[in-house]
């Protein structure tokens, strides 16, 4: 042996340990943890969200209560706008990337980001877009012959006006913004202002304030915000006014969600067409059942069935929209969102098929069901009426209306 | 995941051929100071016209705007364009591989909620660079300390297979293992700084942020540590050596 120098190490002298399967494994595991942490959000919230319905369906099955609020709606609006599942997933991204861009929008506005700035596309079901700046600053120009534009940016919305030049840039936290032709409005968690040529709004806040009663109230990353779920006392977070906030897990008073998607830029159908997850629809359900639009709150049920077919949220929705028609008398249809609630073997699933039982208008449904109950809950609530229908003794229910009533003929 | 990736599909809007003019009565007044790259001969990109891209394309800044606003999905491109340099940095420093995945998930994980801190998005890969030593750090210095105590496993041996590549030669893996042997020798401070500059290949300066203290004490540690392997490597001679 002989001493010297250490000699150098060549990175390449090491072994590689970055291999794909271990790469894929430990994303699993970062992956799972996200889910997890967002899943026991929204779980908490789920089940509270269950208990409710279950309780407020009880309250709410009183005879003609669907028929008394389920007014007919106007002939020219939309049914419930759906899109495909895949099309749901995508996301219209605008990114300037290293260079400055211009785009052109849909409508006629005119986008330039600067380099490095991001926005995203809302879309709304009558063909109109609204634009959301993610980071970055951008000049929105709505020449006289485009349509007015919505700019969102946190918690705030800036409404374009046709004819205007309006600079944005937005930071983490707050957003400058400078009008250089037309007008703009601007309603934020600081209030609303309306800004003319020349004008100018700066350190304009872009997320409600979180009023916390400790010493703690660091701004929260992405989990936190859903850990911000769970009940606490601990901070108070001021109204939103921004459709940015819908879907997020703190946005569950009905009141100001109802107050976000009526400032939406497509109304009530824009809000239920531009959600963007089944969560943000459950929560404008809930805004708008609260205000008695029983109508809106299915059409927010259907779009979680028709584009989020998978979610925590479908089975309930299913569930709901099947006691709904039931009240309405409607069992054809009663019975099909049932079979769908069952399809997804939760907590609710024995509780359709009871309601199934209940709905059927024919005595040879009526005993496979019966007999379908007591195979699958042979200790259920629905026991008796089970045994006595696979016994024989059906009595079907009163129809006084019409098998192809839906919400807004009711 | 990757199909639910490939399902979150987002789309970039590729230049129009032709500039569209705007009406002169439209024409906004151009802001005293416009940032660069707004002006209006940019060329106008329309969105019908648009094509599907990868969020892989994205520069770290647009990702890290993204995965902050709660997209997994731009998270996850960020994880695998920088999972490598963090399984890397953290068996490099460690000077094994049996805690890596969990150093390197932690490390992410706490990326992850904490992107909304981070003041500069396109320096992403520099600051997940300093969660990982930090994790790895943690990490070595409790299981000092638990060698101290008796109650750690006894790791004095070095796992040749684990550090040196197979392809290396036999002189070199014993190079190898035996400088990561005299490592376990020094504090683990030192051998970090060590390890980011003469192993890893970082200049001084990335090494001090790496791990978050001052330039000059960096070069201390890193001076310490070249010392004492100096006075204690042995060349073995090649016979030694088995292949």
């Amino acid at each position: 042996m002989t001493r010297r120098g250490t000699p150098p190490i060549h990175p390449d002298d090491l072994r590689d340990h970055a291999h794909e399967d271990r790469i894929d494994r430990i994303w699993e595991r970062i992956d799972a943890d996200i889910a997890v942490q967002t899943a026991a959000a929204s779980g908490a919230r789920r089940s509270r969200s269950a208990l409710v319905f279950a309780v407020a369906a009880a309250f709410a099955a009183g005879i003609g209560l669907g028929k008394a609020v389920w007014q007919p709606r106007a002939s020219s609006q939309p049914t419930t706008v759906v899109r495909p599942p895949e099309e749901q997933a995508a996301l219209d991204v605008l990114a300037a990337g290293t260079h400055g861009r211009t785009f052109g929008l849909p409508g006629g506005a005119r986008v330039a980001l600067s380099p490095g700035g991001t926005a995203e596309i809302l879309r709304n079901p009558d063909g109109t877009v609204a634009l959301r700046l993610v980071q970055g600053e951008a000049q929105v120009d709505t020449a006289a012959d485009a349509q007015p534009l919505s700019v969102v940016a946190g918690d705030a919305l800036l409404s374009v006006q046709t004819g205007s030049v309006m600079h944005v840039r937005r930071g983490s936290e707050d957003l400058d913004v400078s009008v250089s032709e037309g007008s703009v409005q601007l309603v934020s968690p600081a209030g609303t202002r309306h800004l003319s040529r020349g004008e100018r709004a700066d350190a304009i806040p872009v997320h409600a304030p979180v009023v916390a009663s400790t010493a703690s109230s660091q701004r929260p990353g992405p989990l936190a915000a859903a850990r911000r779920d769970r009940p606490s006392n601990d901070s108070v977070r001021a109204p939103s006014v921004a459709p940015e906030r819908l879907g997020r897990p703190e946005a569950v008073d009905p009141a100001e969600t109802l107050q976000v998607i009526r400032r939406h830029p497509g109304g009530i159908d824009g809000a239920i067409a531009g959600a963007r997850s089944a969560q943000e629809l459950m929560e404008i359900h809930d805004a708008l059942r609260s205000a008695a639009d029983l109508a809106g709150a299915m059409r927010a049920l259907e779009r979680i069935l028709a584009s989020f077919p998978n979610s925590e949220y479908a089975q309930i929705a299913a569930w709901q929209l099947g006691a709904a028609y039931q009240r309405a008398g409607n069992a054809a249809k009663a019975n099909e969102y049932f079979e769908r609630a069952r399809s997804f073997k939760g907590a609710l699933a024995e509780d359709a098929l009871c309601r199934q039982l209940k709905s059927a208008t024919n005595k040879d449904d009526a005993v496979r069901i019966a007999q379908e109950y007591l195979q699958g809950y042979p200790d259920g609530r629905c026991k008796d009426d089970a045994e006595r229908v696979a016994g024989g003794d059906f009595t079907p229910p009163d129809d006084d209306v019409s098998a192809d009533a839906g919400p807004r003929d009711l | 995941m990757k199909a639910a990736l490939a399902q979150r599909r987002l789309r970039l809007v590729p230049p129009a051929p032709e500039p569209r003019p705007a009406p002169a009565e439209a024409r906004g007044t151009p802001l005293s100071t416009p940032p660069p790259g707004l002006g209006h001969e940019a060329p106008i990109e329309s969105p019908v016209r648009s094509r599907a891209i990868t969020l892989a394309s994205l520069p770290d800044a647009d990702l890290v705007a993204l995965a902050a606003e709660g997209k997994s999905a731009a998270f996850e491109v960020l994880y695998r364009r920088y999972a490598a340099f963090a399984i890397h940095l953290a068996t490099r420093i460690h000077g094994s591989v049996r805690d890596v995945e969990d150093i390197v998930h932690d490390a992410f994980v706490s990326a992850f909620e904490r992107l909304r801190d981070l003041h500069d998005p396109s320096a992403f890969k520099g600051w997940l660079g300093a969660i990982v030593v930090h994790a790895v750090r943690t990490r070595m210095r409790r299981a000092k300390l638990m060698n101290t105590l008796g109650i750690g496993p006894r790791g004095d041996a070095v796992d040749v297979d684990a550090v040196a590549s197979p392809e290396a030669s036999p002189a070199v893996r014993a190079q190898v293992a035996q400088i990561y042997a005299l490592l376990k020798m020094v504090p683990t401070d030192d051998r970090i700084a060590w390890t980011l500059r003469s192993v890893e290949g970082h200049d001084l300066e990335t090494v001090a942020r790496l791990t978050e203290c001052s330039l000059a004490t960096v070069k201390r540690r890193i001076v310490r540590t070249q010392r004492f392997l100096d006075d204690h490597f042995v060349e073995p001679h090649p016979e030694e050596v088995s292949p």
